[in-house]
């Protein structure tokens, strides 16, 4: 599996079987082993490299979804002395709403361990995902058990404090046409490269000059506060932003793609720590008051 | 773009005369007379009126003065553009660990310079030997990793600190020792091959199992987890951005043995092609300077 991963991720028999140290042949075989296997083809030959197929792509996701429960045993084994209760979060979706949930969780729940683990990057494969819980886009949990956490509807700027724009409380996204922009990537959206803001200013009228590409919010935030241009955020991300130094933020209006935001679980996989995790949840929406829920089993 | 038969017209309109054109152009006189040929074909026109060994324009040759004269500007000058946009509007990769004061602010001075150039960032492309087969221009790693590479240091020590909401009953002190978080709800990472973090080995070398409240594999959520728990992080100060651009977050010095490992640069290839690698290791250079002056 782990030879058949490798080709994935490398895109050719050779490159595969020089990084794992194999002769071509080999890993070759290998692949023809899993083809047989589960009786399906993997990979298409296009030129030079080879493209995985829908089924290798699920092959691939789950292969890894495997891996990450075989390495999270060993870890929940090791660190189980205190913290017992394992839950595993896969988060797609991002929710300030729910991180103050799993905080507050954590405080009532001294014996909880919250394993929050970046998604399943395949869909299909998600179903079936080491994860207890996702946290997702509600569209996109259309089949599953779900509970709505957050909406994300509206969008904000990021401005660094001495930015002639600072002190406005709200800001027409059109307004910022010929600002620079520090923008988050997204290597799933495969029409721009850029997270879901980028699409805004686009829907707004006008092509983002994008001077800092950047894999992490706080690396994005920080760009913001060292001067390296703007960047927008929605309602649901703002508190990182809101709390970097130097950094400000104003309201820009509607978002054009608004998302809700749910969590959603499969009801015959739920584990008992799962369990407690989401009839706390429940009844933290339905209002219960804090200390109550401290006391809950 | 080749403009050798523009170059040889326009010298011999200029001289009206084969050899003395020829003789300027430092080539033999058949070669000349073949070149205006071939252009004259190509053209499907006379351009010049030949009389004996001196030259007159026709009138198409009038006309094709101004155009050769075109052709041969932009060639001249393309080579010029292309370098100059990548240096003006080009693209430079760097990998990084984890995210760093220094570097963030050097490439605010840098896009000060050079506004119209992206910059990407890249957090999981991490190791030197990585490096030598990526498409990154630079990288952040330790001073032993560098070696063979060029390099501009930008960070002075390692040590390990707690990180940790400013709300923290732990969060006014100054200094902390391993023993202090015995008792804390701690957050941990996993890494990409599936390991727990070294910190939770040093709470087990200093006698207590650690309280694992959180575990996450993928960096962009510790802050998150922070700011909205109890939970304490432990990291090596390339975090300390979050002490100096964070204000709900606070990075507390854990004092342990193990201390001051090595030192981290922005590390290049010697004979990197892209003109911004050194614009870049310019500005480092100039930001660790400033930095030393002012005595941080």
């Amino acid at each position: 599996m782990e030879v058949f991963m490798q080709v994935v991720e490398s895109r050719s028999l050779s490159d595969a079987a020089k990084k794992l140290s194999l002769s071509q042949p080999a890993v070759t075989s290998i692949v023809k082993r899993l083809e047989e296997e589960y009786d399906t083809e993997l990979f298409a030959r296009v030129g030079k490299s080879l493209l995985p197929n829908t089924q290798a792509r699920l092959l691939y996701s789950m292969a890894r979804e495997a891996e990450f429960a075989r390495d999270m045993a060993h870890i929940g084994i090791r660190t189980s002395g205190r913290t017992s209760q394992n839950v595993i979060i896969a988060v797609d979706a991002y929710s300030d709403h729910f991180f103050e949930l799993a905080g507050k969780f954590s405080k009532a729940f001294p014996d909880y361990c919250l394993i929050i683990k970046s998604s399943a990057f395949f869909a299909q494969a998600r179903y079936h995902s080491a994860a207890d819980f996702y946290l997702t886009y509600r569209y996109m949990a259309s089949q599953d058990e779900k509970l709505s956490i957050d909406i994300k509807d509206r969008i904000y700027v990021v401005l660094p404090r001495e930015h002639p724009l600072a002190d406005r409380s709200k800001i027409d996204l059109h307004t910022l046409r010929d600002e620079y922009f520090v923008c988050l990537k997204d290597p799933l959206n495969k029409d721009t490269g850029y997270g879901a803001t980028y699409s805004e200013c686009l829907h707004a009228g006008f092509i983002p000059k994008v001077s800092v590409a950047v894999d992490n919010p706080a690396g994005k935030y920080s760009a913001i506060a060292a001067g390296c241009g703007i960047g927008l955020v929605y309602n649901t991300e703002l508190r990182l932003a809101g709390a970097t130094r130097n950094c400000v933020l104003a309201d820009c209006g509607e978002a054009r793609e608004k998302q809700a935001i749910a969590l959603a679980w499969r009801q015959d996989r739920l584990s008992e720590p799962a369990k407690v995790f989401l009839n706390w949840i429940k009844a933290y929406r339905n209002g219960a008051s804090y200390e109550l829920l401290e006391e809950m089993p | 773009m080749n403009t050798k038969s523009q170059e040889y017209f326009l010298e011999l309109a200029r001289c009206c005369n084969f050899t003395r054109a020829a003789k300027n152009l430092y080539i033999s006189q058949t070669a000349l007379s073949k070149t205006i040929n071939g252009l004259e074909e190509e053209l499907g026109t006379k351009l010049f009126i030949r009389e004996r060994n001196n030259v007159s324009l026709t009138k198409a040759g009038e006309t094709y003065l101004q155009y050769a004269r075109k052709l041969v500007e932009i060639a001249a000058e393309t080579k010029d553009v292309i370098h100059d946009s990548r240096i003006s509007r080009g693209t430079l990769r760097i990998g990084f660990p984890v995210l760093n004061d220094s570097l963030i602010n050097i490439i605010g001075i840098f896009h000060k310079r050079f506004p119209d150039v992206q910059v990407r960032l890249y957090s999981d492309q991490v190791s030197g030997e990585a490096f030598s087969s990526s498409k990154l221009d630079m990288i952040m790693i330790s001073e032993e990793e560098a070696q063979g590479l060029d390099y501009v240091l930008i960070n002075r020590t390692r040590t390990l600190c707690a990180v940790m909401s400013v709300d923290h009953r732990l969060a006014g002190n100054k200094v902390l020792e391993l023993q202090d978080l015995k008792d804390e709800q701690l957050v941990f990472s996993i890494d990409e091959n599936g390991e727990l973090d070294e910190a939770y080995q040093y709470c087990v070398d200093a006698g207590f199992e650690p309280r694992v409240s959180f575990l996450y594999n993928d960096a962009k959520y510790q802050l998150d987890i922070i700011l909205n728990s109890e939970a304490i992080a432990m990291t090596f100060n390339l975090f300390r951005m979050f002490r100096e651009s964070i204000d709900s977050i606070v990075t507390i010095p854990i004092d342990l043995e193990v201390g001051v490992k090595n030192r981290f640069v922005l590390a290049y290839r010697k004979d990197s092609r892209n003109p911004l690698v050194a614009e870049m290791a310019k500005c480092a250079s100039e930001y660790m300077d400033m930095r030393t002056r002012l005595g941080i």
